[in-house]
């Protein structure tokens, strides 16, 4: 348990309820964000929050996460060979949209859990809406799918070189040509 | 120095045309307009795994105004990175057409034409395709018939390899085929189901140039059977695939007679009136912009169907005024494309415990279901098929597209749904004097030349076959067992949607009608040949390069006759 879940805990066993902002800066160190290197496009803070907000997206289980499958660094270098200058505004926008809504620490000084919490409700918030905020969060994680799902080991039967086309299996018997295939 | 031949186009057809003359003896040189590209060489991006493709396949977001716009508009499946190399943006090659009826005109200006990104869907026409104009009255009579194509679709089809199933149907005659590809278990069920239901009705393997069983001969031209990777239209370094540089161009340089010049922008044709022949070709160095003349004594137009006839209308003389060869006035007319818009999508029950395994660069083919004549409640004249396929979607990235993430979304994301099949339609539009490719009175490109103004749409008969295609689409679905079933038409997708241009220096019996007589021979100019897609009399429901190929084969093999009997 680390200071910040402790702290949690003691308000709960006083039957306290926790509001944002209720708990000092102190008490969420160890479990914030952390900032690392700029990308070539985002600066440092922009790329940890886009490198958290994707793994929290899609995070490592039998395949890679989006960080291991460096969607972040595919990110940040579409935005300079691929995206008009309004679509990186809007990319920008929608990452401070999101640290914005954990006012008034920001998003990156929230513990794991409540990061995920906080983005499964902008989610749900942003296929209700057709704002342009609303808009900005799809195409971050449109972009993001996009980036997984284009890397190395994202999909597990995908084949180079299949050699031969075969349309009626057995799970097994497909599994074993992927296998033979790689 | 005099050529014994030059070929204007280096792509399906004009390879067929070196290939033949070449092989026949004839010194010949080819002209292509765009750059020059190795088989497997750097164009070639097929080795490149999906996080290898330049910005993983996505198109710079500012590249539609830099001349990408059509492609984008023609669709997500082929606006991707992987192979623009081999298409030509409509910035540095502008054409034009009226505000209110664009035309789509997708071009490949390299060494190789469009052979690198062709479909590669290889159909015979039936005897009822060569006798739709003479039955209806619709355009002129095709100047042949099945019958004197069939052995030249034989000598294609075996040195191109096509892959295809034997069904014995009149409106796409069997061939000399490699195995077929596999139907899926939902294509078969479907295709099963459909037979008991509607006999009239077939839904085929696809026939298609790709090699399953490769002859010594294209092994000889280090061609190796398909892979199944569908990376077809990168380049195929494997050559499994026909294309020119794969299999046509390797082979006329075999002959030692070939010479090829890439980057060189025919301008017009040479003609002397006092001979009534085509003395040379007038080319533009596409870098140097440097002019030059190569002479011949025969000279093949291979450069496309709008590309062809927009060289001959450029060859205007006082002897020629509306250009080379159009007596009749028809050049540049009659401009037809296969109509789409027209599809149906359902899901095949069933069978979840049944996988596929590979990327199989091949559909299923439903040939033209008014093969038989008009059914009851048509308000439109020809016929029209479908293409389509069924598969076990899997979510992907479209998972980006929903609410939701985390682990079990990702593992949700590559779990294989349900089958599901969508066919789309092919069908024939009438040749009418107005779809027209004329030049551009004032505007020219960047080498001086009247850009190609195209005017052409869609009239009532195509609009009821779509309308018509859309019903049936369904229909057939429901008829092969299919549940969910979807279908929509749309009517505003401009002429040149398909990539099938076709007709603008047509074929036929009489000099006051067509541009080519049976040989494809220009009816006033006798050393010149048309054998691209210009020389289509009508456009069929087929895709039509085999066609193209056999007509080439057989025209080159007859000038070669005449050359050599001193009559041209």
């Amino acid at each position: 348990m680390n200071r910040r879940q402790a702290l949690l805990a003691a308000i709960t066993l006083l039957g306290g309820t926790v509001l944002d902002g209720a708990l000092p800066v102190w008490a969420y160190e160890g479990t914030r964000v952390a900032i690392g290197q700029p990308g070539r496009f985002f600066n440092a803070r922009e790329m940890a929050l886009l490198t958290d907000v994707a793994e929290i997206m899609i995070p490592a289980t039998d395949t890679p996460g989006a960080a291991a499958a460096n969607v972040p660094g595919v990110i940040d270098g579409l935005m300079l060979d691929w995206a008009v200058p309004a679509t990186q505004a809007q990319f920008r926008q929608a990452l401070a949209d999101i640290e914005a809504k954990a006012a008034p620490h920001g998003f990156m000084a929230r513990p794991p859990a409540e990061r995920a919490a906080l983005l499964t409700g902008i989610d749900i918030a942003a296929f209700q809406g057709q704002g342009p905020a609303e808009q900005a969060y799809r195409r971050l994680k449109q972009l993001i799918w996009y980036a997984y799902f284009t890397s190395e080991g994202a999909d597990p039967d995908y084949v180079a070189v299949p050699g031969q086309y075969r349309g009626d299996l057995t799970r097994v018997e497909m599994k074993q040509l992927v296998a033979g295939a790689r | 120095m005099e050529w014994d031949a030059i070929v204007v186009g280096s792509g399906i057809t004009g390879g067929w045309a070196a290939k033949e003359l070449c092989e026949k003896g004839l010194k010949t040189l080819v002209i292509e307009r765009g750059r020059h590209i190795d088989h497997g060489g750097p164009d070639y991006t097929d080795m490149e795994a999906p996080w290898e493709v330049e910005f993983r396949n996505l198109v710079p977001e500012d590249w539609p105004a830099k001349g990408w716009q059509y492609m984008k508009d023609k669709g997500d499946w082929i606006y991707k990175m992987q192979h623009l190399q081999f298409f030509a943006d409509t910035k540095t090659y502008p054409f034009s057409y009226p505000a209110d009826r664009p035309f789509m005109w997708t071009r490949g200006y390299q060494l190789g034409g469009r052979s690198l990104t062709w479909y590669r869907q290889s159909y015979r026409w039936g005897e009822a395709d060569f006798t739709a104009n003479l039955r209806d009255g619709h355009g002129v009579d095709w100047p042949l018939r099945y019958a004197d194509l069939a052995p030249w679709y034989d000598h294609v089809e075996r040195f191109a390899g096509i892959s295809g199933s034997l069904e014995g149907l009149d409106e796409v005659p069997d061939g000399v085929f490699q195995p077929p590809f596999e139907m899926n278990c939902a294509e078969r069920h479907v295709s099963q189901t459909l037979k008991r239901a509607r006999p009239d009705m077939h839904m085929i393997m696809g026939r298609t140039a790709n090699l399953t069983a490769p002859t010594a001969e294209q092994e000889a031209l280090g061609r190796t059977r398909c892979q199944a990777r569908s990376h077809c239209s990168r380049g195929c370094s494997f050559g499994a695939y026909f294309s020119s540089l794969s299999a046509t161009l390797p082979a006329a340089q075999n002959t030692g007679n070939l010479t090829i010049l890439t980057d060189q922008i025919c301008h017009s044709l040479e003609h002397d009136p006092a001979t009534g022949r085509v003395t040379g070709v007038r080319v533009i160095d596409a870098n140097s912009m440097g002019t030059s003349i190569h002479r011949a004594r025969l000279v093949f137009l291979c450069a496309s169907a709008i590309g062809s006839a927009h060289i001959l209308l450029n060859s205007r003389s006082d002897a020629h005024p509306r250009g080379l060869a159009n007596g009749s006035d028809a050049l540049g007319r009659y401009l037809m494309d296969h109509v789409g818009g027209a599809w149906a999508a359902g899901r095949v029950p069933g069978m979840l415990d049944r996988y596929e395994f590979g990327r199989r660069p091949n559909n299923i083919y439903i040939p033209n279901v008014r093969a038989t004549g008009k059914k009851p409640g048509d308000n439109f004249i020809r016929g029209f098929g479908f293409q389509g396929g069924a598969s076990r979607g899997r979510a992907m990235d479209g998972a980006g597209r929903q609410v939701g993430f985390g682990a079990k979304v990702k593992e949700a994301a590559t779990s294989y749904g349900p089958w599901t099949i969508r066919i789309d339609m092919f069908g024939e539009m009438l040749p009418h004097p107005d779809n027209r490719l004329t030049l551009h009175p004032t505007q020219t490109d960047r080498w001086g030349i009247p850009l190609a103004h195209l005017d052409c749409t869609l009239r009532d008969n195509e609009k009821a076959m779509i309308a018509r295609g859309r019903d049936e689409a369904a229909e057939i679905l429901r008829a092969g067992g299919c549940e969910d079933v979807t279908a929509g038409a749309r009517f505003d997708h401009p002429v040149g949607f398909k990539t099938h241009e076709m007709g603008t220096a047509r074929m036929g019996r009489d000099p006051a009608t067509s541009v080519l007589n049976a040989w494809n021979q220009a009816h006033e100019v006798a050393n010149l040949f048309v054998t691209d897609g210009a020389c289509m009399t009508s456009n069929g429901t087929q895709n039509p390069s085999l066609t193209y190929m056999a007509l080439t084969a057989r025209a080159a093999n007859h000038a070669v006759d005449l050359l050599r009997e001193g009559s041209i």
